[in-house]
């Protein structure tokens, strides 16, 4: 009884922690819908990455393949069917899914480093065959997009709408605060599933291969079709995260598929403690917060930055800080991924749960002297 | 090439012989970040075209020398190119194979611990592997300047390259590699031809790929790859 | 000793590796109810054998037969599935996860089978798989909220022996249950196997300790060199030249 009420108690806090999100953001200069839609939509990225990386263990390195697959498939779904954004989540999940089932097939037949670089490679095949192969379909480098002749077929008895139409739920449209109410929406969705999967039997099990996958084939069960499951489904909240992407912005490119948008999720999810419910969310967040102010940064910005400084000095500080922001922040986030990995490999949450034992077991020491 | 190798390996990768797999791919994935930045910001996002000497300059009429008439040009730089990595490859492949110290190494593969105890210094010598592959990884980039004109983020097109082809030829099997790097750069050359070209559009992008997805499923452990090597 | 009670037939396996013949011509029987304990020297190739059984090594000839279905060639799990449970000589337990996490996890395999996709379903609610947990955790002593990996090796062992006894397997295989335990720990263990016996587990122990064989073993295989030299009850092999010779006596 007592796991039930906690269950709903976190899904209360964390439902009214992401709706009021752009309150207690504003703050900080993030409490604007285009950041807040990332927010929601990388956390959505990275509690799927997690259901994989965190309860099994498998490291995939290809998991923006499934993202982009889910921006074409619901872009698709815009330009020929309606541009209710629901049949277009729908459909980029249902896509992301069997793509991933396809390649979580073959890449699964190996684990540890080799898994990794299996799946690396389909998501760089991917990604050639979204840049120039499948042009038709892509429509390469330009990347695809909506256009007024597009046939649009469920919606055309209901509107004749000159210039482009934006994306809708039922007549809402979703740009701006609206687009964000939605996303954020399907992430409390998605994070419910991602609780109940880590709570369940299945999860368990998933844990189990994770810890020792000889005692789990010993022990009877079949661990293939699990990850398989494990990795459909995480494909599938990828898809649903690439769809969502579309939604708020109707259109799909192939640099949504390059390896490092696939290294960033990882990043995300190992920054905010891998195998934890919240740390991939927060993970994200982070990540999406920092980039937008330090890659927002240039020369004059930095300098009225430090201009309380003495000249000299000031030079100096833009100096040494310049190469990490601006177009130079994925050298800062190279520089992140290390610096996570070697002192802080379980990630904030870890971090949080570190300090806090540290300063409990501070406090009970003296309880114990006194006995 | 052999300092930075010996100075990653030392003060970073060497940490990691102990941790798991996921997190020894995640940092030297971060450090490849922050390489590829720092080439970026010093030399610029663009190609920088690069040609060979002049002396090598120009092609060789192989036709005519076997004989042939002149349907075979090719030009010098390709052929010293295949040359120098065909020895680069001997020796790379003489040094594990018939010295101690290969031994050592290919013992250490398989059984780090064990070759501890022996009282060898395992750690060192990797160390030195280390290096040497970064040596070799650096003059095969310096070789293919001239060919393919280089820019920052070419190293991680090879590295997707290179990963793939070691996983077809079998983890830990230096003739595994060879031959899987010839098998998928012919099929590449084969599949980049016209003819093949306009019987499936873009096939020369993913051919790659697709063979690779096939030896897999057909020999799980790659061409040569043995039990037991790299395995969880 | 009639055909019906046979429980585990090994029928003339043979396993080579290399030059090597780790077993050769390896006919066993065992009966059901029955501890049965194989010993030997080192290299005499028991661990072969357990690993032959359990589908983790194929045998080059020969059949494992479980009653009454053919085990050689099936993967681990289906044999797990058919009732075969194994204890190994280094614990192979899930290190990160709670005691009651992993006498769980068997249970699941036991009652949902190979595979189930159940992923709203809510642990906290399946009762049946909890109580039966508890009830086995309590039985060999250990604590439910322990992390597995802080556990001591005693505690170890301890807790597989649980989660193989979790899932009532028709035979229980047991590599060296004992070792590196200490002498109060042995015993309880002892007691402890004893107490599944009154239950009718079916056995197959490999041990090192004479003490724990001749405790628990209704019959004995004595392995040498890939081969069974002797057999018979704890007496008669105790009395047996040939054993004496090979390995009793030395």
């Amino acid at each position: 009884m007592n796991i039930m009420k906690s269950e709903i108690g976190m899904m209360v806090v964390f439902t009214i922690v992401i709706l009021t999100m752009p309150l207690w953001l504003a703050p900080i200069g993030a409490g604007y819908p285009d950041l807040l839609q990332k927010f929601a939509i990388f956390g959505l990225f990275a509690i799927g990455y997690n259901i994989l990386f965190g309860l099994t263990g498998y490291l995939s390195f290809g998991h923006a393949a499934f993202l982009g697959i889910g921006s074409y498939a619901a872009v698709w779904s815009f330009k020929l069917l309606t541009m209710n954004v629901l049949p277009a989540i729908l459909f980029g999940v249902v896509c992301s899914g069997i793509f991933a089932f396809c390649i979580g097939y073959v890449s699964l037949r190996r684990s540890g480093i080799y898994f990794s670089i299996l799946t690396l490679a389909f998501a760089q095949m991917s990604y050639n065959l979204a840049y120039s192969v499948l042009t038709p379909i892509t429509n390469g480098e330009t990347g695809l997009q909506l256009t007024i002749n597009d046939p649009r077929i469920l919606d055309a008895a209901v509107t004749s709408a000159t210039g482009l139409p934006s994306t809708t739920l039922f007549g809402l449209s979703m740009s701006g605060y609206s687009g964000f109410y939605f996303c954020a929406v399907v992430l409390i969705i998605g994070f419910f599933i991602a609780l109940r999967i880590s709570r369940s039997p299945f999860g368990l099990v998933l844990k189990g291969i994770k810890s020792n996958q000889t005692r789990m084939k010993y022990t009877g069960f079949n661990t293939r079709p699990y990850m398989i499951t494990a990795f459909v489904i995480s494909g599938m909240y990828a898809g649903l995260a690439g769809s969502l992407m579309a939604v708020t912005d109707p259109l799909a490119g192939a640099e949504r598929m390059q390896w490092t948008a696939s290294g960033e999720v990882v990043l995300m999810t190992i920054l905010g403690g891998a195998g934890t419910l919240v740390g991939p969310v927060l993970g994200a967040g982070l990540i999406k917060y920092f980039e937008n102010i330090f890659s927002a940064f240039n020369d004059k910005s930095l300098h009225e930055l430090f201009s309380f400084l003495p000249e000299i000095l000031e030079n100096g500080v833009v100096a040494i800080i310049r190469p990490f922001v601006g177009e130079g922040w994925h050298l800062m986030l190279g520089l992140l991924f290390m610096l996570i990995i070697i002192f802080l490999p379980g990630g904030v949450m870890k971090g949080i749960d570190r300090i806090k034992t540290k300063f409990g077991s501070k406090s009970e020491k003296p309880a114990e002297q006194s006995e | 090439m052999l300092l930075i190798g010996l100075a990653m390996e030392r003060g970073l990768i060497r940490h990691f012989y102990k941790r798991t797999h996921a997190e020894q791919i995640l940092v030297t994935f971060g450090l490849a970040i922050v390489i590829q930045e720092i080439i970026k910001a010093n030399f610029g996002a663009n190609p920088i075209p690069t040609s060979a000497p002049d002396i090598v300059a120009g092609s060789a009429n192989i036709g005519t020398f076997l004989g042939l008439g002149d349907a075979i040009v090719y030009p010098w730089w390709r052929l010293i190119y295949l040359t120098f990595s065909l020895m680069i490859l001997g020796g790379v492949f003489a040094f594990l194979q018939f010295t101690t110290f290969g031994m050592v190494v290919r013992a250490g593969m398989h059984d780090r611990d064990m070759v501890n105890l022996l009282g060898i210094n395992v750690e060192r010598r990797f160390t030195i592997v280390f290096g040497l592959a970064a040596v070799v990884a650096g003059l095969a980039g310096v070789m293919y300047a001239p060919i393919l004109p280089p820019d920052y983020h070419i190293g991680m097109d090879f590295l997707v390259l290179s990963f793939v082809v070691v996983v077809v030829g079998g983890m830990g099997s230096l003739g595994g590699a060879v031959a899987a790097g010839f098998l998928l750069g012919i099929l590449q050359s084969f599949a980049s031809m016209n003819e093949i070209k306009s019987l499936f559009p873009g096939i020369d992008q993913i051919i790659i790929y697709l063979v690779a997805v096939v030896i897999l499923l057909v020999r799980p452990r790659g061409l040569m790859g043995r039990k037991g090597v790299m395995e969880d | 000793m009639s055909v019906e009670d046979t429980v585990l037939h090994i029928a003339d396996v043979h396993k080579s590796f290399g030059g090597l013949h780790a077993l050769s011509d390896i006919d066993l029987s065992v009966q059901k109810g029955t501890t049965h304990a194989i010993i030997g020297p080192n290299g005499a190739g028991k661990s072969t054998l357990l690993n032959v059984c359990i589908g983790r090594l194929i045998p080059d000839r020969g059949a494992v037969v479980f009653d009454g279905k053919e085990l050689t060639g099936k993967s681990p799990h289906e044999i797990n599935q058919a009732g075969v449970a194994r204890v190994f000589q280094t614990p192979e337990i899930f290190t990160d996860l709670t005691v009651m996490d992993n006498v769980i996890v068997p249970i699941l395999s036991k009652k949902d089978g190979s595979y189930k996709f159940n992923p709203m379903q809510n642990l906290a609610h399946r009762k049946d798989a909890r109580d039966q947990a508890m009830e086995l955790i309590e039985d060999v002593g250990l604590h439910p909220d322990d992390h597995a990996g802080s556990l001591s090796r005693g505690d170890k062992r301890r807790l597989e022996l649980a989660m193989c006894l979790s899932q009532h397997p028709k035979l229980l295989l047991l590599d060296e249950p004992t070792a590196g335990m200490s002498r109060h720990d042995t015993n309880s263990t002892i007691e402890l196997l004893k107490k599944i016996k009154e239950r009718g587990m079916t056995k197959v122990v490999i041990e090192h300790d004479m003490h724990v064989v001749f405790s628990l073993a209704d019959k004995i295989s004595v392995l040498a060199e890939g081969k069974i030299i002797a057999e018979g009850t704890p007496e008669e092999v105790k009395a047996n030249p040939v054993v004496q010779e090979a390995y009793l006596g030395g």
